[in-house]
């Protein structure tokens, strides 16, 4: 409790800390916290309430903030704001609150002409932007399949101060094609629990021209598999085994899968055996081929493993 | 009998090559890319401050 007649806290932290008390409820938190877990953003009042065209409470929540970096930088001249950030000399980027997989940030877009686009990525994220000011043009992407090639529909869109856009997942996604007038945005996003990759297709041809991971937990997977791999540590074979049989993506799991074979080949040659034999499991092609290759080799691995 | 040791490198990769997370950065985009590029630099930065 601040003594009577002490002097207010100055200085950037305690500025931020005011900001957050007074903005960022401890129910908008939750409510955050609610989303990252799946929750619709619809049955969360405060934060829905952020992206509704015709309501005050994002430019309540940005004003706010901007005094407060201003009062904070008033007091330290030199602090960096401590949030975290990326600048480049087209776009600023703060990340606000963060929950989970769920984001809430604010940016802001230079002007300029970007043009049109010869590609677009599409990631299993939710999105949903409110620009709160200037104005410019976005392309919206729907992606939908035609005897299996992917067909990219687009459509633009103006965008101004009040419009509200939402990207559900990876069929949608938006470009921005030129800023007119400095665009800022508020946006929210979450993770979607698919660990599908982030693809980036050629708008023209609907190919896939590239692929990676759509979240951090894949990447993670597949470097602790590398390392654990070249460090032969059999201890964390099992580990890996389970991981291969786990929820991440199919290529996070599939190194998991090769690391855990290279360390115990009991242990892997275990789980290769389950997801071969998982019809649902998108990785039970590739896994038949290397059982069918791995017992063709070793036939002592069948004997083995069956009487465990 | 011994299990056998299998060599890494003798086990195939998947056809289809997946990049880490944050290598999807298109130059033409300022969406999506760029916000994963704060998350990777988060990550590095929370890696280092954990040593």
């Amino acid at each position: 409790m601040q003594p009577s007649g002490a002097a207010a806290p100055r200085g950037m932290s305690a500025a931020l800390k005011a900001w957050c008390d007074t903005y960022c409820s401890i129910t908008l938190q939750a409510e955050l916290r609610s989303f990252s877990d799946g929750q619709p953003l619809p049955d969360l009042p405060q934060l829905s309430a952020l992206f509704c065209p015709h309501a005050s409470a994002a430019d309540h929540l940005l004003s706010g903030l901007v005094t407060a970096l201003a009062a904070g930088l008033r007091d330290e001249p030199d602090r960096e704001v401590p949030l975290r950030h990326f600048l480049n000399d087209q776009l600023a980027l703060l990340i606000l609150l963060r929950s989970g997989s769920a984001l809430l940030s604010v940016q802001a877009v230079q002007r300029r002409a970007i043009g049109l686009p010869v590609a677009g990525v599409f990631s299993p994220v939710e999105t949903h932007e409110h620009v709160l000011a200037g104005c410019g043009q976005v392309i919206r992407l729907d992606r939908s399949e035609d005897g299996g090639a992917a067909v990219i529909g687009q459509t633009a869109l103006d965008v101004y101060g009040g419009t509200v856009m939402a990207c559900m997942g990876s069929r949608q996604a938006t470009v921005i094609t030129r800023v007119d007038q400095p665009l800022l945005m508020l946006r929210l996003q979450r993770a979607q629990p698919e660990c599908e990759p982030a693809q980036l297709v050629d708008l023209h041809s609907g190919r896939v021209m590239q692929q990676a991971a759509s979240n951090l937990a894949d990447t993670r997977l597949e470097l602790a598999a590398a390392v654990l791999g070249q460090m032969e540590r059999r201890d964390a074979a099992p580990g890996l085994a389970a991981a291969a049989l786990g929820l991440r993506s199919p290529a996070a799991r599939w190194q998991a899968l090769r690391a855990a074979l290279a360390l115990d080949s009991r242990a892997g040659f275990s789980a290769l055996s389950a997801i071969a034999g998982g019809s649902e499991d998108p990785l039970a092609v590739p896994a038949q081929a290397l059982q069918a290759q791995l017992l063709s080799a070793w036939p002592q691995l069948r004997e083995r493993t069956a009487c465990r | 009998m011994e299990l056998p040791r299998i060599p890494l490198s003798s086990l195939p990769e998947l056809d289809t090559l997946t990049g880490a997370f944050g290598s999807l950065v298109n130059p033409a985009q300022l969406k999506g890319g760029e916000d994963a590029l704060v998350v990777v630099m988060v990550f590095v930065y929370d890696l280092l401050q954990s040593f």
